[in-house]
């Protein structure tokens, strides 16, 4: 916990400079104080809790598991054909560079204002990382590991099992990591663009009111659960990984 | 028929585009203990690929106990110059690993790598992880991965450079550990090394490379030597003086370029 000391204490002091600078501006449709905030959490603690927060979440961890799954197959794919690799992986790499925040309102028009869109959404930006993290951490494993399992007589199974899937653990963990905040903001975007429910939706509502409580309200909210599950995530991470990186 | 042979082998990496090999044709007897030296670069470590299998483009004809290395899958027993633990895996579960690929049942497999933990050295070490381990203990760990192969049917054990990487104190101490673990082996040992004393050392026979690609190995018999002392001896010291200025003026004819 004393390592953490300096974090939190930088954490609540900017909280105090937020709360000091909203209350000198004094407009809280421009930027409402920390406590503004909290409190408009509280009174909106119904539909946020029991409709909106459920949905998007529901979206991102739908988007998220069909991204590993998705991710992880091709990656072992890839790993495993090299003519697969060659043809994909430089696809892959470039279309990391298409505003997937730009072509959304596609997917809007494609799947309509249902779930389905937004998690299309959140797959387009979580899918790639994660395949390229876990195909290089498949990759990470050393040729000598591999030749020595060779030499034991391993079947090319066996090595992927005992050697690569262990190599790539580390990297898939980190992946998942940074795939949740930006499985998160791709639910949030979808809803943004059009749906019924979801906190995505909910502080667009917020905005036409001009209520700025009530659009920071929301992303607190998301805030708070992706941090939730980074840590669930984190704690299944070091009961799993138990070695120094260094393969 | 020799255990190991080669035979006119000629030999070179398609991504290079010269020879390693040229013609080369050595033999070696069955519980043979050999040391092979060499400039670096020229292709020692190759020699144990091609036996492996892990290099199957060659001419000529090599053959371990009468088979090809590829229908010989299963007589050598490998032990790499880095260590090449895997961290996640116990010490116990590394010298588990080899025997994974055979038929045989855990409790088996845990008490034969316990035993070879034990000849080696290590027993009270099989919970620990490769990390907390020094670098000597962690080749020991590697040696006795090696080891466990030789219990099934593995009748060439193949050492390259295993000590290397370890200071001189620790090297010492190992090579005089090493010698008292091949003697009663069995079995017909190749170890590659670049120290001209732990060759006399360690081996009965020396194989020399020399040239540019190797076109034949020479062949020194240092049976005699068998212990420290035996090093120090005229005719050793000799020996020893030959070697090295055999190593020095295949590096000046080689322009210095290795
Ligand atoms: N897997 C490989 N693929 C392509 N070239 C290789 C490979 N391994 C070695 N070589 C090349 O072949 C040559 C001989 O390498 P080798 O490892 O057999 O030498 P060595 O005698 O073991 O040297 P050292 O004493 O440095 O270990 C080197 O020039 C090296 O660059
Ligand atoms: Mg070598």
């Amino acid at each position: 916990m004393k390592k953490h000391l300096p974090a939190v204490l930088t954490g609540i002091g900017l909280l105090i400079l937020w709360q000091i600078i909203a209350m000198c501006i004094n407009a809280a449709y421009i930027l409402p104080s920390p406590t503004q905030i909290t409190v408009k959490i509280w009174e909106l603690r119904d539909p946020l809790f029991t409709v909106h927060t459920p949905a998007t979440m529901l979206v991102t961890l739908i988007g998220l598991l069909i991204s590993v799954v998705l991710g992880v197959g091709l990656a072992v794919v890839m790993e495993r054909f090299e003519g697969v690799e060659r043809a994909l992986y430089p696809v892959i790499v470039t279309t990391q560079t298409i505003p997937v925040t730009a072509i959304a309102p596609l997917f809007v028009l494609w799947l309509g204002y249902g779930i389905w869109s937004k998690v299309l959404v959140a797959v387009l930006i979580t899918f790639f990382p994660i395949t390229i993290s876990v195909h290089d951490g498949l990759k990470s494993a050393k040729r000598e590991n591999e030749e020595l399992l060779r030499t034991m007589g391993m079947s090319s199974t066996a090595i992927f099992f005992k050697l690569k899937f262990p190599a790539a653990l580390p990297s898939f963990f980190s992946a998942i990591k940074m795939a949740i905040p930006l499985s998160i903001l791709g639910a949030a975007m979808g809803e943004w663009l059009g749906a019924q429910s979801g906190l995505g939706y909910f502080s667009k509502r917020m905005m036409t009111q001009l209520d700025g409580a009530g659009v920071f309200a929301p992303v607190v909210v998301l805030a708070v659960c992706a941090m939730l599950v980074v840590a669930v995530i984190s704690a299944i991470e070091r009961k799993l990984i138990t070695w120094r990186k260094e393969i | 028929m020799s255990f190991v042979e080669f035979n006119n082998v000629t030999f070179g990496y398609k991504e290079d585009d010269y020879l390693l090999l040229e013609d080369l044709s050595f033999s070696a007897e069955r519980n043979d203990i050999i040391t092979v030296i060499g400039a670096s670069g020229c292709g020692k470590s190759t020699l144990f690929r091609l036996m492996t299998c892990l290099e199957t483009e060659y001419k000529g004809s090599i053959t371990i106990n009468g088979k090809t290395p590829k229908e010989a899958t299963g007589t050598a027993a490998f032990m790499p110059q880095k260590d090449l633990l895997m961290p996640w895996r116990s010490i116990l579960k590394n010298v588990t690993l080899p025997l994974e690929a055979l038929p045989m049942s855990k409790s088996v497999r845990i008490s034969q790598a316990k035993e070879a933990l034990e000849k080696v050295g290590l027993s009270g070490c099989e919970n620990k992880r490769p990390s907390e381990l020094s670098g000597g203990m962690r080749q020991r760990v590697s040696f006795a991965r090696t080891l466990v192969q030789l219990w099934h049917g593995r009748e060439l054990m193949l050492l390259d450079e295993p000590f290397s990487a370890l200071d001189s104190l620790t090297r010492i101490s190992m090579q005089d550990w090493l010698i008292g673990q091949v003697k009663g082996l069995n079995a017909t040992v190749m170890m590659v090394t670049h120290d001209v004393e732990e060759a006399m050392l360690v081996g009965n026979k020396i194989f020399l490379l020399s040239g540019r690609p190797v076109k034949q190995i020479k062949v020194i018999d240092v049976s005699h030597i068998n212990c420290r002392e035996d090093l120090y001896t005229p005719s050793s010291v000799e020996l020893k003086n030959e070697l090295v200025s055999a190593f020095l003026t295949e590096k000046a004819e080689m322009g210095d370029n290795i």
